[in-house]
């Protein structure tokens, strides 16, 4: 009779509690595992919105209690929401976000095809830079990138916000890896029909590369929505402030509003927990399609 | 005219001489094979003249006009792929009408969106409509035109490949093994239907294929490939009766010709355990001879009629209904497989079944002479047989 219950998924929370039944040790010792697992990254989370309910001192109590003595909650989401322009916040971080994965496409894409399909001379030598360019940190790149950026004055501007992105080396790598499954006797026939190479990529190569762009897509957005150090180093004013460095706005060297803090905090990750739980399938492609996380 | 020519040709990749030095004719609307094992360099040859691959040195020249430097579009060539090649994402009819949607519109009008304003689109996309339907019924898959290729069977897609080389009406159709994903049966219904559209579209065909018999049944004339160099350029039975070489021998036919060992005297020529005397030969350096499987025969132990005689030792005889094929040796020859046809109609078969000893019987005129290099040697008095058996 249990076999028949385990066998056929039954609806509901029920169902999710006859699932979780260990059929074996090593099942049941696999199960506690996992929820160690999930709850070593879930409490961050737990934490951080029990902390957007208290007051900045009660964060700081030795013990940790879910539900706050002094509810700050109301007062810490109404200080976020609106006694800052947090939809500013949000529309910078979308055009940064989208700009940025514009750019990278354009550029990605051709130089991915070129890497993939055509024949050239030192095409290995090519991609064996843009390989050795993943290792790169941007850390490493950021202090000429900056000074260039002060040099033509465009500090505190969307530009410079973007530049340091406009090419992704892990979106080469990821459509060139891609684009090489491609049939190369469809790229024959559509040069003998007269396609150009921009059309092939355009009609041909794209069209079929949707699951590779839309995972990329989400991985770069997402990347990006969360950045804090660049935003941190070219941003100067209040209304070019992406939502993830707007959360810093609470903290200084004299007092940190840690309950405004994390409420900000859980108000920024809200969309991109949201466009996880409808692309999740898509995010994990996009990190298992290489096995490289960028 | 000359429908393409190829002007000593080379090609060759990194250290691999795949071409070497290559010149071949084809008369306008000539339907010609490219034949040879993997790797001989007719697939290499084939996209040279598609212009897909650029010749190191040579020249291609299409309806007299040299294409050295034109792109495949601009050569107005047609080409139908082994895997068909076609477009996964676009319907059946969308594959057919691209070559004519990228000769006839501009490039602005092609673009997504601006093709649905364009008065140039508009104007010529009925008139494509139209051509597509033409080239779907012809080919009988007018009622596929809305599907996509992945709901097509292998044969729907090969004609599918068709239509789109035939659409743009092209001076040059170049096939590479286009049969060869196909089931047997299918095979040679396809087979049949290519022949008949060369005949009906009379256009120039250059068909490659490992396959000798698609060759030898489709083709005015076999251009046979061997390590990047042109063995034999004829039409199918004269490639089948008289050789230049070993190679074109053993590749044409089916089942294999038989290559035996021989020995010349001042006047003689002997071939196993038999000398056959009394020969005015000229053919000193000939060290080896082809005979087909057909050319000879079985005979009778007191047959005296043909000029050599052989005791035959048959290891394996398989029946194919209207013959049986033999494997087995010549008495003298125990090392070189010796296999023979006997057909059910001139009543060998009666021979077969009957006699526990077999012999086999031929003539000096059923002989191909080959030299130690390979190379054919002609005796005009057996040439001249061989070119009246061939006709």
């Amino acid at each position: 009779m249990s076999d028949i219950a385990l066998s056929q998924p039954q609806p509901g929370f029920l169902g999710f509690l006859v699932s979780l039944k260990p059929r074996s040790l090593a099942d049941a010792i696999g199960t506690c595992l996992l929820f160690l697992g999930a709850w070593l990254v879930l409490f961050p989370f737990v934490w951080m919105l029990s902390a957007s309910l208290k007051p900045a001192n009660e964060v700081y109590d030795s013990e940790f209690s879910f539900w706050p003595e002094t509810f700050m909650g109301g007062v810490n989401y109404y200080g976020v929401l609106f006694e800052q322009p947090y939809l500013t916040f949000l529309a910078n971080s979308f055009i940064v976000c989208i700009g940025i994965l514009i750019v990278q496409l354009i550029t990605a894409v051709p130089v991915a095809y070129a890497l993939a399909k055509l024949k050239f001379k030192g095409k290995s030598i090519l991609f064996g830079f843009v390989v050795a360019s993943l290792t790169i940190p941007i850390n490493v790149t950021s202090i000429p990138i900056y000074l260039g950026l002060v040099e033509f004055g465009l500090l505190d501007t969307y530009f410079s916000l973007m530049f340091p992105f406009f090419v992704s080396v892990f979106a080469i790598f990821l459509f060139r890896q891609f684009f090489r499954d491609y049939p190369d006797s469809i790229i024959d026939a559509a040069r003998v029909d007269g396609f150009s190479e921009i059309e092939i990529i355009l009609r041909l190569i794209l069209p079929a590369a949707v699951p590779a762009l839309a995972a990329f897509s989400v991985f770069s957005v997402v990347a990006h929505w969360n950045d804090l150090y660049w935003p941190l180093i070219v941003v100067q004013s209040q209304n070019k402030m992406t939502a993830a460095l707007s959360m810093l706005q609470y903290q200084s060297d004299f007092d940190n509003d840690y309950g405004r803090t994390f409420a900000s905090a859980t108000v920024v990750t809200l969309p991109m927990v949201i466009i996880f739980l409808f692309a999740r399938r898509l995010f994990i492609r996009s990190i298992t399609m290489t096995g490289v996380k960028g | 005219m000359a429908g393409l020519e190829l002007r000593n040709i080379r090609k060759s990749f990194g250290s691999t001489d795949v071409l070497k030095g290559l010149s071949l004719e084809i008369a306008d609307g000539e339907f010609l094979s490219l034949v040879g094992e993997s790797g001989c360099g007719k697939s290499t040859l084939l996209r040279i003249i598609s212009g897909l691959e650029a010749p190191d040195s040579g020249e291609v020249l299409i309806a007299g006009e040299v294409v050295n430097t034109a792109s495949p579009k601009d050569r107005n060539i047609s080409m139908v792929f082994q895997d068909y090649a076609l477009y996964p994402h676009m319907s059946v009819a969308q594959n057919i009408a691209m070559p004519l949607i990228m000769a006839r519109l501009p490039l602005h009008a092609r673009l997504p969106l601006v093709n649905l304003v364009s008065p140039r689109a508009r104007s010529i996309k009925p008139v494509i409509a139209s051509e597509v339907e033409a080239v779907a019924r012809q080919l009988r898959i007018e009622h596929l035109l809305n599907r996509r290729p992945a709901e097509l069977s292998g044969g729907q897609r090969q004609r599918v490949a068709l239509g789109r080389a035939l659409v743009r009406h092209p001076k040059l159709f170049l096939m590479d093994e286009p049969l060869s994903n196909l089931d047997a049966k299918l095979r040679v219904e396809v087979r049949k239907e290519i022949t008949e559209l060369h005949q009906s579209t009379g256009y120039t065909f250059v068909y490659v294929t490992h396959d000798q018999t698609e060759a030898m049944t489709m083709s005015h004339r076999v251009a046979l490939l061997q390590k990047g160099e042109l063995l034999q350029l004829a039409t199918p039975s004269t490639l089948y009766a008289d050789p230049n070489s070993v190679s074109v021998a053993r590749f044409i036919g089916s089942p294999e010709i038989n290559i035996l060992p021989v020995s010349v005297g001042a006047e003689d020529l002997r071939v196993g355990t038999v000398v056959h005397p009394g020969l005015a030969f000229n053919l000193s350096s000939c060290v080896q001879i082809g005979l087909r499987p057909e050319a000879a025969r079985l005979v009778g132990s007191q047959d005296v009629s043909t000029d050599f005689k052989l005791a035959y030792n048959r290891h394996l005889s398989e029946d194919l209904g209207h013959e049986v094929l033999l494997h087995g040796t010549l008495a003298g020859v125990q090392d070189t497989p010796f296999r023979l046809r006997v057909s059910q109609a001139i009543g060998q078969r009666a021979v077969l079944d009957t006699q526990e000893e077999l012999f086999v019987g031929f003539d000096c005129s059923d002989l191909l002479y080959f030299d130690a290099q390979g190379e054919r040697l002609r005796d005009a008095r057996f040439s001249m047989a061989m070119r009246e058996a061939a006709q």
